[in-house]
């Protein structure tokens, strides 16, 4: 009971997840599982699960990341038009998808960090650029090469995922720098009078980020084979509703972990998938998932004791 | 019994599974003045919090002046004449002075929906007079006051209900002498007006001055209280710490010898504010003490010296050349610091003292890139053995211990880290004697190992006791210089500060 107390924060996310997943098999007679259904909820997790794991690195040190979804959208935008002119293999736009998330996160890092702006608005701008970017050269939706298809394979994302998932969770976790990266969020003060180089640790996040958003950008290309010009616009809150579900604190510290962002990312894209699956209508899944982004906030969130739930 | 004004009976408090008072009874007549002492953790603060309103008791109950009292909150409290004075910052930030001092009583200087500025301008005016702080403008935001001043706004504040009994939680510890002095006068004059106040410190010398009666508590029980005649040092030392204290309790010997390597130097230093032309040298195996007035520069230099901040002018370098800009320069050359807001600056408060301990010294258990849980707990568990922290694990988050282990956690990072050079600036604030007399132990050992010490300090006596040579600064600058000594006294070295 005690252990149970103590990993409250931990345990959790993932009765949660078990919940919603008897829950919605219960409710849709096991059609949520069909083979079909079940390539869906993997193809629109796969994505997101990226994205949050790579964001994730930005909370634990106490930033925030509201432009993942612009930066997202313009590592697709930028290799799917080289590719189309220059008819190039489609295995250049893995590299070009990572530099240009690259480029955008470490000039996002470089800004908030050197100048010490706070990370939510000078994310909040580069959201805007990336978009602004990416409609103005793109003039609508592209269509890409049907060679793209090569990159659509499970065998191949899957080996990816498990490479990047598991070095991520090694990186956050088992390490100097993850450890380090944590400690700024717990407090940048005490972090930096322990000899640590906040500046550098920080910055070396946003380039972990930006490596996990090129990658899933090159996948999202060759499964869905367009880029829309509003191709991952929301996936920030997406990402911020899957960290905070996993269990994890906003603010970042050492409690800040992998696993919440993966297991987040699953409870959102069940509810949103199962939702449908069940018959209710796509307008209210949004509500659906802020009743209970609120009720989760409620029972795990930090609180002061004048709180009326207990903590 | 028409004397007394407070009496607490079989008081029992617990936080989880620590038993914080465990059946205290308590009692406090008019005109008196107590002092309260005990070890971190020994319930102090929890009585005091109990009779003010901050928290409810498990059981038992308190008479205010006969009456069955129980305070809901701290508001309620004050409306029956209890007021506490906190050991932390309590004035609310981005408002006027005199909003902090009538915070929750505009209604006293509102007419018809608006309140009367001037008025309360005034009002708050003649407050500070009265207290003795009559140069702090009631109309200037609180932010540009120092920490004495703020606090001295905070005494105002709780000064105007003109409580019956005033609690003083550990409050001059932080102030120079005239926040002591103006505190002390408004204690004695409580007194003599038959009120009582509750005055909980470490500082004994300051107990055995100004107190009527003290009272000692430990580990949650009442242990005893003493009369001004029985007041004595080394019997009230015994009953806090329950048996008598053995050893040394700063260094016994006046050799002040050290080598002659210099390791960190620090050349023509401005900063800007507080220091000009400052220079320094820390010699091998050199305990080198620092004292001043709380404002006169001596903070600041332990800042530079572990490149918090830069200086404008001037350098800070260590024996190789190398020169410190940066902490992160600092510890990679084996340069510790503790900070003087060991909570805010110098730990993880929520994370585990395993994490805390570990935090500086990760790049030197790495293996082959990773970090390894056995690597991080062996060294965690050396240092709660090295330096006895009081915990069920070292997993246990580091807020949940007293000041005074969490400050050998402080220590325990850097002997860890295996720090050649150690700035520590206030080490001791805050921490009960038995933890006082370890600290001064191992801080001598590290001499004797070697190592180099800056001890930075507002406690003369610390700094008489340990330091092989002794800077006293003034307005930023170097005042006074003393090599160990016998002949040295607090008086000889006050006559440099001011």
């Amino acid at each position: 009971m005690e252990f149970i107390k103590r990993n409250s924060r931990t345990i959790l996310p993932f009765v949660g997840l078990v919940a919603v997943i008897i829950i919605l098999l219960i409710v849709s007679g096991g059609r949520i599982f069909d083979p079909g259904n079940l390539n869906n909820i993997l193809d629109q997790s796969y994505t997101v699960v990226l994205l949050s794991v790579g964001c994730s690195f930005l909370y634990a040190h106490g930033g925030f990341d509201l432009a993942v979804g612009g930066i997202y959208g313009l590592s697709m935008m930028i290799p799917g038009i080289l590719i189309l002119r220059t008819s190039m293999s489609i295995w250049f736009a893995l590299p070009i998808c990572i530099v240009v998330s690259l480029v955008c996160y470490l000039l996002m890092g470089i800004v908030t960090v050197k100048l010490q702006l706070p990370a939510f608005i000078t994310s909040l701008c580069m959201q805007f650029i990336c978009r602004g970017i990416v409609t103005t050269i793109s003039k609508g939706n592209i269509t890409l090469p049907a060679d793209f298809a090569a990159g659509d394979s499970w065998v191949l994302k899957i080996i990816v995922l498990i490479v990047l998932l598991g070095g991520a969770y090694i990186l956050l976790q088992r390490t100097a720098f993850g450890k380090f990266n944590r400690a700024i969020g717990e407090n940048p003060v005490a972090a930096r009078q322990s000899g640590i180089n906040i500046d550098k640790v920080r910055l070396l996040a946003y380039a972990v980020a930006a490596l996990l958003v090129g990658v899933a950008g090159f996948f999202s290309m060759c499964s869905s084979r367009t880029v829309a010009t509003l191709a991952g616009s929301g996936y920030e809150m997406n990402v911020i509703v899957a960290i905070v579900l996993g269990g994890m604190s906003l603010n970042g510290g050492m409690d800040s972990s992998v696993r919440a962002a993966i297991v987040g990312t699953l409870i959102v894209k069940l509810l949103e998938n199962g939702l449908v699956i069940i018959g209710v209508s796509s307008t209210w899944t949004n509500f659906v998932i802020g009743v209970v982004f609120l009720v989760v906030i409620l029972f795990n969130y930090k609180r002061n004791k004048s709180g009326f739930l207990p903590r | 019994m028409s004397s007394e004004l407070i009496r607490a009976e079989n008081i029992v408090k617990n936080f989880g599974l620590t038993k914080a008072l465990q059946g205290v009874d308590f009692a406090l007549n008019a005109g008196e003045i107590r002092g309260l002492i005990g070890e971190n953790g020994s319930g102090k603060s929890t009585i005091c919090s109990i009779i003010s309103g901050i928290y409810g008791c498990d059981s038992g109950s308190l008479f205010l002046k006969g009456e069955p009292y129980t305070p809901t909150s701290m508001v309620d409290a004050q409306q029956h004449g209890v007021a506490m004075i906190m050991q932390e910052m309590g004035t609310i930030s981005n408002i006027k002075v005199c909003d902090n001092i009538f915070i929750g009583k505009e209604a006293l200087f509102t007419k018809n929906g608006v309140v009367n500025r001037r008025a309360m301008r005034k009002a708050a005016g003649k407050i500070l007079e009265e207290l003795g702080a009559g140069d702090i403008d009631p109309w200037a935001p609180i932010d540009t006051l120092n920490f004495e001043n703020r606090k001295l706004v905070e005494i105002a504040r709780a000064m105007y209900d003109d409580p019956d009994i005033l609690i003083v939680d550990e409050t001059t510890t932080a102030l120079s002498q005239r926040g002591r002095d103006i505190i002390y006068n408004l204690c004695d004059k409580m007194s003599s007006q038959g009120k009582g106040v509750i005055f909980i410190s470490h500082d004994l010398d300051e107990i055995m001055e100004h107190c009527t009666a003290l009272t000692v508590l430990r580990d949650g029980v009442l242990i005893d209280t003493l009369e001004k005649e029985r007041m004595e040092p080394s019997l009230i030392k015994s009953l806090m710490v329950g048996r008598e204290m053995v050893g040394d309790y700063y260094r016994s010997d006046y050799d002040g010898s050290y080598g002659e390597e210099v390791v960190l130097s620090m050349k023509d230093i401005y900063d800007g504010r507080e220091l000009k032309d400052f220079n320094l040298e820390l010699h091998k195996g050199e305990i080198l003490g620092i004292g001043g007035l709380s404002e006169c520069g001596m903070h600041e230099v332990g800042r530079l010296a572990f490149g918090i901040e830069k200086p404008l002018q001037g350098s800070v370098t260590l024996a190789d050349g190398t020169e410190i800009n940066q902490p992160y320069v600092a510890t990679k050359h084996r340069v510790g610091y503790i900070s003087k807001n060991r909570d805010q600056e110098s730990m993880m408060i929520t994370a585990t003292i395993l994490d805390n301990i570990v935090l500086p010294s990760l790049k030197d258990i790495t293996r082959s890139g990773l970090l390894f849980r056995s690597d991080e707990k062996k060294m965690a568990e050396e240092q709660r053995k090295l330096l006895s922290i009081k915990c069920n694990n070292v997993d246990q988050p580091v807020k949940g211990l007293s000041g005074g282990n969490k400050q050998k956690v402080v220590f325990g990072r850097w002997i860890a880290n295996k720090s050649e050079i150690l700035i520590l600036d206030c080490p001791t604030r805050g921490v009960d004697i038995g933890v006082k007399q370890a600290m001064y132990q191992l801080i001598y050992k590290l001499k004797q190992e070697g190592k180099s010490v800056i001890l930075i300090s507002e406690e003369l006596a610390e700094i008489i006791g340990m330091s092989d040579r002794i800077i006293i600064m003034k307005d930023g600058a170097v005042s006074g210089e003393f090599a160990r000594s016998e002949d040295i006294t607090e008086h000889k070295l006050i006559e440099y500060m001011i």
